[in-house]
C-alpha cells in the first residue's frame, strides 16, 4: 500500500506538468510537446474558493480542480486541459480562464459522436487545432517523430495497466486503485520502469470474517476512481474488484494508439475506438452491452455503482445500465459520493450488498 | 397550448412525428412537412400546470436521482405514467432528433427516450464555441452534419427536402426571429410595453413554431399591439420605477406569482438572457453554412466573455437597474458562470446583482420564505 | 443456546435475546455519544430481564449505524440484513420492510427466511427520518408521542413542499405566522415524511406483507398516511423498533 501511494509524484517535482481532467484529453500530444501530463485528482479538502464561482449543485470532481487552482496548489503547473465532455467541465472551462489566468487554458474539442465521417474529420482537425495552440504556446514545433515516441511509450504504460487489471482479484480494491491512480500521476517513463519491473505483488489485507476464497467479486462502474474511502471500504468488506467501466479505468488503457502511420490519425482512432463514456455517443456501441460482456467475461457477482453527486451524465446512464442489469438478473448497488463521503453510509450500503449476496 | 398539442396529436396521424430539443434545426424538418413536438416545452408545461414535482417522483422512483434536469425528469415521468400527465402525455414519436448546443443532458434523455419507444435517434453534435466568430472546422463539422441530417430524415421518412420550399421556410424564420427581436428591444422604452413573464408567455412560438406562417403572423400582430402601447406610453408595469434584467429559464411554477413583489415596488424586467437566446440570424447565404453558424452562436453555447459582452450590452441599452439571476438547479449552462457575471457586471458597470437557488419545474427546491426575504432586501437596496 | 443481538443506532440502542429460537427479553435505551457505553448497559439491562450472564450468551451479534463499537461482539451485520431476518421473525409473511430510524430510512425486498433481495437507503438527508418529526416538534412545541394522533385529528394537510429539513421548519414557521391551524402543519409535516419514504420505496418492488420498522413505527400518522400513498396496508409489530436487534440474535445462532 505504502509502495503504491509513493508512486505519486508531487506536482512541483515533475517537469514542466500539465493537469488535466476528464478521459478525453490526447496526453500523448502534450507529452510531445515536452510536458508531463498529471491528472487532477480531487481531494476531500475544501479551501473555500470553488464556491465562490461554482454554485453548489456542481459535482466537485470539477469543484475541486478549480478550489486546488485558487488555493494556489496548483501555482507550478505550465498549462491546464480540459476535454469537452460534460456540462460543468465546459463551464469550468470559461471559469479557468477568467479565474485562473497565470495557468493557461487548453480546450481539446473532443467531439459527442463517435460515429460517423464528419466526426472523425473534425476530431482530426481538432488535433491539428490543439497541436498549433501548444506549439504556440511552447514556441517550438511538435514533429511527428515526437509525437510517435509519445504514442509508444504510452503504449507500455497502457500494456502494464492492462497487466494489472488482469491480475485484479489479488489485490486489494485499495491498492488496486492507487496503482491506477498513479498511473495518471507519474512520468510515464518512471512508471514504466517501476511497474516493469517488479512482480505484481498481491497486497493488502481482507476482511477476517471472508476467507479469500469467498470473497465476492464486483466491477464498479461510474466516474470515481480519486475517492480513497470508496476503496478503503471495498476493501474493508473483503471484496475484490475484478474490472471497472470506470471513466478513468479499464476502458482508458484497454486501446493503443498505432505506432506508425500519421500520429494524429492515431490519437484520432484511439479515441474513437474508446468505450463510450456517458457524454460520448455512438449509436450502435452501447456501455451496457460492454458492461453486461464484461459481468460474464469476469464472473463478477455483481455491479457497483459509484456516482458523483450532481453528475447528471452518470445519473442518466445509471438507469440504463441498472436496467440492463436487472434484465440480465445481474445484482447492482449505487453508492453517491460527494466532497466528503462518509464512510460509515457506504459502509452499510456495500456490506449489506456483499450480505444480500452471500 | 392545449390546442397546439391537440393539433399535433391529429396531425402526427398522417405525417411523421419528431421530439425535437429546442436548439435543433427545425427549419429543416418544417420544409420536410416533419411535424415537431418539443419535450423541454411540455416539461415547462408541466411546470406551469404545477404537476411536474409528481412526474419526477415518478421518474425517480425508477432510479433516475432527483438532481437531474426537472424538464427531462417530468417528462420521462409523463412518458411512464401518461395517464398522469398533463394532456395524457405527448404523442408516440417516430424520430427523436437531439443537438447539444443548449446542453449536454439532451443526449442522455433522448437516448433513454430511443430505448423506451425503440424509435432512431439522430445526434446533431454542436461543438461549444469556446471562440467567437467560431472556428472553421466548428463550422464545417455541424454543416456536413445538417446534410447528413437530411439524407437521414429522407431515409427514414421518405419525405424530401425541396429548395425552394427550404427556403421559403429559412425565409419565414428569419421574419419570426426578426420580429422577435423587434419586440424584445421595444424594452428600451420608458416606460417598457413588455414584462419578462408575459414573454415567457410569448415566446412558444419563437421556440415551437420557428419556419412557420402562424409565428410570423403571431409576432407581427404582437408587434402592432406593442406599438400602440408605446405610442400611448403605456407601461408593462403601473408606475414604473425600477428597471431589471432577467438571467436563466423561468420559474414556470411561479411565473407571475415571483414578479408580484416586484411589479408592486414599480419594477419591471425590461430584458431578459432566456428569450433572447432564440435571436440569431439566418444569413440568406449558403443554408446550410448559415444554419450552422447560427445554431452554433446560440447564447448558451458561446463562450462567457461574448455572454458577459452580451448582457452588458443589453444592460447598458436598456438601461437597468439590477439583475436577478435564477441559479436553476436544472440548468447548468445557465447557472455555472451566474457568479462570474455577477462580479462582472458589479465591476464594470456597477450593477446590483441579486441570484436565487430555485429550479424550473421541480418546486421541491423553491423556499418561499427565503426568496421573499431575499428579494425584499434586494428591493430596498435599490 | 442463547444468543443476543445489539443495534446501536442514531438515536437508540436495543437489545434481544433469544434461547433456543424463543424471544426472551428486549430493551432499548438512548443512546448518546458514547455508542460502546450504550451497548454495555443495554445487554445488561436485557440480560438481567432474562436472568442470564454474558458467559451464557453463547454469541453476540453487533448491527446498526455503531456496531463496530460494540464491545465483545462475535460478528457484525448491516441493520439491513437484521432488520429483514427480525420482521421476518416477527411476521412470517413479510415481502416488504420500510424501515425509519432516528437518521436514516430504508426499504428492504424480503425473500423467504427473511432473506434480504434487494434494498433501498435514505441516509443523505435528514427528511424522511425519525430527525425530521424530532425537528418539527420542536418547532411546534408538541409532544412527539403525541404528534401521529395529532397529525390523524386534523381535517386537512397544510403544505410543506421543500425536501430539506431546515426548509421545511421555516415553511412551518411560516405557517404559523400565517394563522393556519397547529394540527393542520402537523398533519402536513407527516405527509411530507410520509410522501419522502414512499418515493424511496417506489424503487424496490412493493409486495404484501408490508411491515414497517423502527422508532417512527409507532407513530400512527405516518403509518396511515403511508399506507396511503403506497396503496397497501401496513403492520406494525408490536416490537417495531427492536426488528433490528432481533434479527442480530436470530442470526447469531446460525
Amino acid at each position: 500500500m505504502r509502495e503504491a501511494r509513493n508512486l505519486q509524484s508531487p506536482i512541483s517535482n515533475l517537469q514542466s506538468p500539465l493537469g488535466f481532467l476528464t478521459a478525453y484529453v490526447p496526453e500523448e500530444l502534450f507529452h510531445a510537446a515536452g510536458f508531463t501530463p498529471v491528472f487532477i485528482f480531487h481531494t476531500p479538502d475544501d479551501h473555500g474558493y470553488a464556491r465562490a464561482h461554482l454554485p453548489g449543485f456542481t459535482c466537485w470532481v470539477v469543484g475541486s480542480a478549480l478550489d486546488q487552482a485558487l488555493a494556489g496548489r496548483l501555482d507550478s503547473l505550465a498549462g491546464m486541459a480540459l476535454a469537452q465532455t460534460c456540462d460543468t467541465v465546459q463551464g469550468l472551462t470559461d471559469l479557468w480562464q477568467r479565474n485562473v489566468p497565470d495557468i493557461p487554458l487548453f480546450h481539446f474539442g473532443m467531439p459527442l459522436r463517435l460515429d460517423g465521417p464528419s466526426a472523425r474529420a473534425y476530431l482530426l482537425a481538432e488535433l491539428q487545432s490543439l497541436r498549433e495552440r501548444v506549439q504556440a504556446l511552447t514556441g517550438h514545433p511538435i514533429p511527428d517523430d515526437a509525437l510517435r515516441e509519445s504514442i509508444a511509450l504510452y503504449n507500455r504504460t497502457r500494456a502494464l495497466v492492462r497487466r494489472l487489471y488482469a491480475h485484479a482479484a489479488d489485490f486489494a480494491p485499495s491498492d488496486l486503485y492507487a496503482r491506477v491512480r498513479a498511473a495518471f500521476q507519474t512520468p510515464k517513463e518512471t512508471c514504466n520502469q517501476e511497474a516493469g519491473g517488479k512482480k505484481q505483488e498481491a497486497g493488502g489485507r481482507i476482511s477476517p470474517l471472508l476467507p479469500r476464497s469467498c470473497a465476492p467479486l464486483f466491477l464498479l462502474a461510474g466516474s470515481a476512481l480519486a475517492d480513497p474511502v470508496l476503496f478503503d471500504v471495498l476493501a474493508q468488506a473483503g471484496t475484490r474488484v475484478v474490472g471497472d467501466l470506470l471513466d478513468l479505468g479499464e476502458r482508458y488503457f484497454a486501446v493503443d494508439a498505432a505506432e506508425d502511420g500519421d500520429p494524429l490519425e492515431a490519437l484520432a482512432d484511439r479515441l474513437l475506438a474508446l468505450v463510450p463514456t456517458p457524454t460520448k455517443h455512438h449509436h450502435q456501441r452501447t456501455r451496457a452491452a460492454h458492461l453486461l460482456s464484461l459481468v460474464r467475461e469476469r464472473r463478477a457477482h455483481g455491479v457497483i455503482f459509484a456516482r458523483q453527486k450532481f453528475c447528471k451524465p452518470h445519473g442518466f446512464d445509471y438507469v440504463q445500465l441498472a436496467h440492463a442489469l436487472d434484465r440480465a438478473g445481474v445484482p447492482h448497488l449505487l453508492v453517491e459520493l460527494e466532497q466528503a463521503s462518509q464512510v460509515g453510509q457506504l459502509c452499510t450500503r456495500v456490506e449489506a450488498f456483499v450480505e444480500m449476496l452471500t | 397550448m392545449t390546442r397546439y398539442y391537440v393539433q399535433r396529436k391529429v396531425m402526427a396521424r398522417s405525417k411523421p412525428l419528431a421530439y425535437v430539443t429546442s436548439g435543433a434545426p427545425v427549419e429543416i424538418m418544417e420544409a420536410m412537412g416533419i411535424l415537431t413536438l418539443y419535450p423541454e416545452n411540455y416539461g415547462a408545461l408541466c411546470g406551469a400546470r404545477k404537476v411536474a414535482v409528481g412526474l419526477c417522483q415518478v421518474a425517480e422512483a425508477t432510479g433516475y436521482p432527483a438532481d437531474l434536469c426537472s424538464y427531462a425528469r417530468s417528462h420521462i415521468g409523463a412518458v411512464l405514467q401518461p395517464k398522469h400527465a398533463p394532456l395524457n402525455g405527448m404523442p408516440r414519436p417516430d424520430l427523436l432528433v437531439c443537438c447539444n448546443n443548449i446542453c449536454g443532458t439532451v443526449l442522455k434523455w433522448y437516448e433513454a427516450l430511443a430505448a423506451f419507444y425503440d424509435v432512431p435517434l439522430f445526434v446533431l453534435d454542436v461543438p461549444f464555441q469556446r471562440t467567437t466568430p467560431a472556428e472553421p472546422h466548428i463550422t464545417t463539422y455541424v454543416a456536413d452534419q445538417l446534410r447528413e441530417f437530411v439524407a437521414w430524415l429522407e431515409a427514414h421518412t421518405k419525405h424530401r427536402l425541396k429548395s425552394n420550399r427550404f427556403h421559403s421556410v429559412l425565409a419565414r424564420s428569419r421574419e419570426a426571429v426578426s420580429l422577435w427581436q423587434e419586440i424584445l428591444e421595444f424594452g428600451q422604452h420608458r416606460p417598457s410595453p413588455i414584462n419578462a413573464p408575459d414573454l415567457f408567455v410569448a415566446m412558444t412560438p419563437i421556440v415551437a413554431l420557428r419556419g412557420t406562417r402562424r409565428a410570423v403572423d403571431c409576432y407581427r400582430r404582437l408587434k402592432a399591439e406593442l406599438e400602440e402601447r408605446i405610442a400611448h406610453g403605456i407601461g408593462a408595469v403601473p408606475g414604473e420605477r425600477y428597471r431589471f434584467l432577467w438571467d436563466n429559464i423561468a420559474i414556470w411554477y411561479r411565473l407571475y406569482r415571483f414578479f408580484r413583489p416586484f411589479m408592486n415596488a414599480g419594477a419591471c424586467f425590461v430584458a431578459d438572457t432566456y428569450t433572447n437566446a432564440w435571436t440569431v440570424e439566418l444569413d440568406p447565404e449558403e443554408p446550410f453554412v448559415s444554419l450552422a453558424r447560427a445554431y452554433t452562436a446560440v447564447f448558451i453555447n458561446v463562450d462567457l466573455p461574448t455572454r458577459l459582452r452580451t448582457i452588458a450590452d443589453l444592460a447598458q441599452r436598456f438601461r437597468v437597474d439590477g439583475m436577478v439571476m435564477h441559479a436553476n438547479h436544472s440548468c447548468k449552462p445557465f447557472s455555472i458562470t451566474q457568479n462570474d457575471v455577477r462580479d462582472g457586471l458589479r465591476d464594470e458597470l456597477g450593477i446590483p446583482v441579486l441570484i436565487l437557488e430555485a429550479d424550473m419545474c421541480d418546486a421541491r427546491l423553491y423556499n418561499e420564505g427565503a426568496v421573499r426575504e431575499r428579494v425584499a432586501a434586494f428591493l430596498e437596496m435599490l | 443456546m442463547y444468543t443476543a443481538g445489539v443495534d446501536v443506532g442514531a438515536i437508540t440502542a436495543k437489545a434481544a435475546i433469544f434461547g433456543d429460537g424463543e424471544l426472551l427479553a428486549t430493551a432499548i435505551v438512548l443512546a448518546g455519544y458514547d455508542r460502546a457505553a450504550a451497548a454495555l448497559q443495554i445487554l445488561d439491562q436485557a440480560m438481567s430481564q432474562a436472568s442470564l450472564t454474558r458467559e451464557k450468551i453463547a454469541r453476540l451479534v453487533a448491527t446498526g449505524y455503531g456496531r463496530v463499537q460494540v464491545p465483545g461482539a462475535d460478528r457484525t451485520v448491516t441493520e439491513i440484513t437484521c432488520h429483514a431476518r427480525g420482521a421476518h421473525y416477527l411476521c412470517p409473511d413479510v415481502h416488504t420492510v420500510i424501515d425509519i430510524g432516528g437518521q436514516d430510512s430504508k426499504g428492504i425486498a424480503v425473500g423467504a427466511g427473511g432473506k434480504v433481495l434487494d434494498f433501498v437507503m435514505n441516509d443523505k438527508c435528514a427528511a424522511g427520518t425519525g430527525r425530521f418529526l424530532e425537528v418539527m416538534a420542536h418547532a411546534l412545541e408538541a409532544d412527539l408521542a403525541d404528534f401521529g394522533r395529532l397529525a390523524l385529528s386534523a381535517p386537512r394537510r397544510a403544505r410543506i413542499s421543500s425536501t430539506c429539513t431546515v426548509f421545511a421548519e421555516s415553511e412551518v414557521v411560516t405557517h404559523l405566522a400565517a394563522g393556519t391551524p397547529r394540527p393542520e402543519i402537523i398533519a402536513g409535516i407527516h405527509d411530507a415524511i410520509a410522501a419522502r419514504v414512499a418515493t424511496m420505496v417506489g424503487r424496490i418492488p412493493i409486495q404484501d406483507t408490508v411491515v414497517l420498522t423502527g422508532g417512527v413505527a409507532h407513530n400512527a400518522g405516518v403509518t396511515r398516511m403511508l399506507e396511503e400513498k403506497l396503496g397497501h396496508t401496513i403492520f406494525v409489530p408490536e416490537h417495531a423498533q427492536l426488528a433490528g436487534a432481533i434479527g442480530a440474535a436470530l442470526i447469531a445462532r446460525e
